[in-house]
């Protein structure tokens, strides 16, 4: 199978949420409203860390319109939450980690009394050392945040012999490298309403990326059985990552338990920052070496990440730097050691690229590093150290073969040569270009040994059309339109034939989490494994009603078709007098359940299905004050056939521009603890001035021969590769290496002019 | 006079008929009343949550504080912008873009488009450090207010440094002579240097103005700064230095010499003073350079 093909010059049809998007009128979950609802606030802690001596509501309880004052006594079962441990309270108790920690939630007639209801709630706090850094964290003598001490998550991984392949390196580039804390920016923020029901029950009107698993851990701490919880969880106004954790649910969830009425909490963005999840913040120090001729013989990596206070998915981002920390190059001699680490610093947690990010602008900048220092050119050292479509994956383990690696890089040096032609050199003479590549791979799905099952359902529905149903979420990304584009592909239907049904735990099947880029890849598993018994099921109907061969049928637009033995087949049967259940009838109805494609080897959390990026970035660096401007910025993208070609381009168009602002701008800058970017005028993220001019996006459609695993998604990839490629076209264009996102205007300006006089002063007219 | 309706629990807005009943009302209230124009930036301080003074005396609805006119008669000829005249109808005066086009170029890079449809120039000028400030002081620019002692014109970096508790703009006054020196050449510019390309608080406002005899001399040199920590000020020792030198490289050099010396900014979360220092070095000695290379002392 071969293919690629340049997705901006082709045609799309509009997506089915398109419309209602774009003129405003959907009504998210946030925008709903019951008879009768009361609204929630929730109080922080005003500490970073700090002991509480006591907590007093009173004053909050009597004052007029509040209904209800919960703290952690109030808290009927787990007083925690966490997708895999339970370690951040719901409501803290006698201590605080980070000024996103819950004390104390209210219920009132309005947003306003409810927030002077929190400003009456007494809290006497003992402040303690705030520990604002890994390093501060594992300093000797630290206090210990968590009882299993400061040290949340290790992981290493080795192959053949460090020293020797360093002995035996022509050239050894060591580097540290530093992230920053970014920040998901969705446009919606945290909330909705939780309806508390007849039966004793709730129903969660809030988004979320995993709706069973949000009713899962709030079984947990409300002490309910889960069948009493109903999620609906879908459209969404954006997570990225960062709603795939719990958020203010519990508390909508306990205050309208304990009100007996609708509560709806809708975080402000100052609360949403001071609250919400995190980029990791990683320091990552690496030590490469090549031979001579340009073979890459050692890479030794040292990660610490600042997880913050509380775990949600920190070990698995960490596994998963440390799974890519080689990425996608063969290098015989690896020692990778991760750490994650506790801090007071606000919660890091889940965020598209998964860890994948940090590590790659690392790895990246290394292997541009050793190209200048071998005088070779940067795609020329790649090709050479790329893996082959057969190579094992990056921690020795059998991964589904693909050609990406080399194809990408095939790919972006075209592009170079495109760009390289067209790129104008500024009048100005303090004003430099340049251009620099990048090239990535990066795991979908969980990981071996992680609970990452999938599945779907598939019925005639009563009104007569193919009803699908996914546990799956609408974030934005476009689930929708690959659903019903997969299903026209799959039954050749109409538009109008398919029912789609998700986000709602009392009506879709569990099919796991959107998280990961699994959410194309698994509706196109689940329809492979569902479409023959649905075919057959429909056509047994229609066979036994008209006693029409199943053989001879097939399902198309409208209905049924018998095959002709010349020309079009002709209809004989609509779906909607196929869905009228006649006597002896069974409803029609097929469900699968599997699990994401994961490696066979025993390598905790490591991949299977691998997509493929390379970037390329053109800029404009100003030497009077460091401003880059990212004048165009491409990328090739191998992840199997497109399936939905405007949510593929969206995809790979928005990761580029959030991965932009990753390089350059976005930063959720903490001082001791306390944020000091709780708004967008401080937390800058790139608007239309800031995005380049052209973007072109290259799906690079191949797959190895016999291939069975189809599309592959590409909700992250986009946004892996694009700093490197940034930052070393600031290197080509002013000579200036950059070790620390975001990029900082002051030392490029410093460094490009050595301290001095700007160079370009005596040199040049203007 | 009307009491409209209550915005946050104790907060009264009054929409008054004429500005000496908005003044009558500032001096009933004093610091227990604040003048609203456009609000966008009140909205954004109760955002960061300095709440609304008790009262609000909004100039929303005073024609006399609306319209751009030419005043030629006057001695020294100046255009009057009415302080209420929103940012966007700045953009789209004829007579602005004609005569000030670096004040388009300014107000374009001042906040979102639809914050410009109720920013007003005045209330650009009058919470202090507003990101027109540098390049009106540039200008040389005016205003006319009104306070108990009535109603008077004042230079602006006047009103910058000592604005009166009570005072209330009605006109900013833009003199002509700024732009037209008559036999001199003038040369200007304005920088607006933030974090991102897109809207933003500015790390670095710097706005300048050169007129120059017939060989390339500086006769006078008006140089401003501004930022997020800085309030809008004249750079005396720089315009100083200025004064007399002649448009060449060398002084190109010297100015970023003099300001590396000479100017000493604040540090924010985001950027250091070093680098404001930097950054306003560079850019002087960059329009030095293009000063020296605009003037037709050089092109003949």
């Amino acid at each position: 199978m071969e293919a690629k093909s340049p997705l901006t010059a082709q045609t799309t049809s509009i997506r089915p949420d398109g419309v209602e998007k774009v003129t405003g009128q959907l009504s998210y979950l946030t925008d709903l409203s019951f008879s009768a609802t009361l609204y929630g606030k929730v109080l922080r802690s005003a500490f970073p860390h700090a002991k509480v001596l006591s907590l007093c509501t009173k004053e909050a309880e009597n004052l007029p319109g509040v209904h209800a004052v919960l703290t952690a006594k109030d808290v009927p079962g787990v007083n925690g939450y966490g997708i895999i441990e339970p370690d951040q309270p719901v409501f803290c108790e006698d201590r605080v980690r980070s000024v996103g920690d819950a004390l104390a939630a209210v219920a009132a007639d309005s947003k306003e009394i409810a927030e002077r209801a929190l400003r009456l709630i007494k809290v006497e706090y003992e402040e303690l050392p705030v520990l604002d850094t890994p390093e501060k964290s594992l300093q000797e003598g630290a206090p210990l945040l968590h009882e299993k001490g400061n040290q949340l998550h290790e992981r290493t991984h080795a192959n053949g012999d460090i020293e020797a392949g360093f002995a035996a390196a022509a050239v050894i580039e060591e580097e540290t490298y530093q992230l920053p804390r970014q920040m998901h920016a969705y446009m919606e923020t945290e909330g909705g309403t939780v309806v508390p029901e007849a039966d004793g029950g709730i129903t969660v009107y809030m988004g979320t990326q995993h709706g069973f698993k949000d009713r899962f851990q709030l079984a947990r701490l409300l002490n309910m059985d889960e069948d009493n919880i109903r999620v609906v969880s879908s459209p969404m106004g954006g997570s990225f990552g960062g709603k795939d954790e719990l958020n203010v649910q519990p508390y909508a969830a306990l205050l309208a338990l304990k009100t007996k009425r609708p509560v709806k909490i809708h975080q402000s963005r100052e609360e949403s920052v001071k609250a919400g999840l995190k980029r990791h913040p990683m320091k990552i120090t690496m030590k490469t070496g090549a031979d001579q001729d340009g073979n890459l013989l050692a890479h030794q990596v040292e990660i610490v990440a600042d997880t913050g206070a509380y775990s949600t998915l920190g070990p698995a981002i960490l596994d998963f730097a440390v799974e890519h920390a080689a990425g996608l190059y063969i290098i015989p001699h690896l020692k990778i050691h991760g750490l994650s680490v506790f801090t007071n610093n606000g919660v890091a947690g889940e965020f598209r690229g998964f860890g994948g990010n940090q590590i790659t602008f690392a790895l990246e900048g290394q292997m541009d590093r050793l190209a200048k220092k071998l005088a070779l050119d940067p795609l020329e050292f790649r090709r050479r150290n790329v893996r082959a479509a057969t190579d094992p994956g990056p921690l020795g383990h059998r991964i589904a073969p693909h050609p990406g690696a080399e194809l990408v890089v095939e790919e972006v040096e075209k592009m170079r040569t495109e760009v390289k032609k067209e790129q104008a050199s500024p009048q100005e003479p303090w004003v430099k270009t340049g251009i620099g590549t990048a090239i990535c791979m990066h795991g979908g799905g969980l990981g071996y040994n992680r609970l990452d099952s999938a599945g779907g359902q598939l019925a005639l529905s009563e009104d007569g059309r193919l009803e699908i149903s996914f546990g799956f979420e609408e974030v934005g990304q476009g689930i929708v339109s690959v659903i019903e584009t997969l299903m026209i592909d799959t039954f050749s239907c109409a538009k109008e034939d398919i029912k789609t049904v998700i986000g709602d735990t009392e009506v879709v099947p569990k099919t796991g989490s959107t998280t990961a880029s699994r959410g194309t890849s698994m509706v196109w598993h689940a329809l492979e494994r569902m479409k023959g018994p649905f075919t057959l099921q429909l056509l047994e109907r229609v066979s036994k009603r008209t006693g029409q061969s199943t053989d001879a049928m097939l399902l198309a637009k409208n209905g049924v078709y018998v095959r002709a033995e010349e020309g079009a087949p002709h209809y004989i049967y609509s779906y909607k007098e196929l869905a009228q259940q006649e006597p002896g009838e069974d409803p029609i109805v097929v469900t699968t359940e599997f699990e994401f494609p994961t490696t066979p080897d025993p390598v905790d959390g490591g991949h299977f299905l691998y997509t493929f990026s390379s970037v390329l970035a053109a800029v404009q660096v100003n030497l009077l004050t460091g401003q880059v401007k990212v004048t165009s910025l491409d990328q090739a993208v191998a992840a199997g056939p497109v399936v939905s070609r405007l949510g593929y381009l969206g995809q790979i168009e928005g990761g580029s521009g959030m991965a932009l602002g990753y390089t350059l701008m976005e930063d959720a800058v903490m001082e001791e603890g306390e944020y000091q970017t709780v708004n967008f005028d401080s937390y800058l993220i790139p608007g239309i001035g800031d995005m380049p001019a052209s973007i072109e996006v290259e799906a690079v459609e191949t797959l190895a021969e016999g291939d069975s695993y189809g599309p592959r998604g590409v909700g992250e990839i986009g946004t892996v590769a694009v700093a490197p490629a940034i930052t070393k076209a600031i290197h080509d264009a002013c000579g200036v290496w950059v070790s620390k996102l975001p990029v900082s205007r002051e030392t490029i300006i410093e460094s490009a002019n050595k301290g001095g006089a700007p160079k370009w002063l005596s040199t040049s007219k203007v | 006079m009307v009491q409209s309706q209550h915005v946050a629990e104790r907060t009264v807005v009054w929409q008054v008929k004429s500005v000496e009943e908005a003044l009558h009302k500032k001096l009933e209230y004093k610091d227990q009343a604040m003048y609203i124009a456009g609000g966008t930036y009140l909205q954004l301080q109760r955002e960061k949550g300095i709440p609304f003074p008790p009262n609000l005396i909004s100039l929303a609805l005073l024609p006399e504080l609306q319209g751009i006119s030419l005043e030629e008669e006057a001695e020294s000829p100046f255009l009057q912008v009415g302080a209420q005249t929103s940012l966007n109808t700045c953009l789209r005066d004829p007579l602005i873009i004609s005569m000030f086009p670096l004040l388009v170029q300014a107000i374009k890079q001042v906040a979102a488009p639809a914050v410009r449809n109720r920013g007003t120039i005045g209330g650009n000028l009058s919470f202090g450090s507003g990101d027109l400030v540098p390049l009106l002081l540039a200008y040389d620019a005016s205003v006319s207010v009104l306070d108990d002692t009535g109603q008077k014109n004042i230079p602006l970096h006047e009103y910058i440094n000592q604005p009166s508790e009570n005072s209330l703009i009605i006109h900013v006054l833009l003199p002509l002579a700024s732009v037209n020196a008559g036999e001199e050449e003038t040369f200007s510019f304005y920088k607006k240097i933030g974090r991102r390309e897109a809207f933003t608080t500015s790390q670095l406002s710097v706005a300048g103005r050169f007129q120059l005899s017939k060989d390339a001399k500086i006769i006078k040199a008006l140089l401003t700064v501004g930022s997020s920590e800085e309030y809008p000020r004249h750079l005396e020792t720089i315009e100083n230095w200025l004064q007399g030198a002649v448009l060449t490289e060398e002084t190109a050099a010297g100015i970023h010499e003099v300001v590396m010396k000479s100017y000493q900014p604040g540090t924010d979360a985001f950027s250091s003073a070093k680098y404001r220092k930097r950054i306003l070095a560079n850019i002087l000695t960059a329009e030095v350079m293009r000063a020296q290379e605009n003037a037709s002392y050089y092109k003949e």
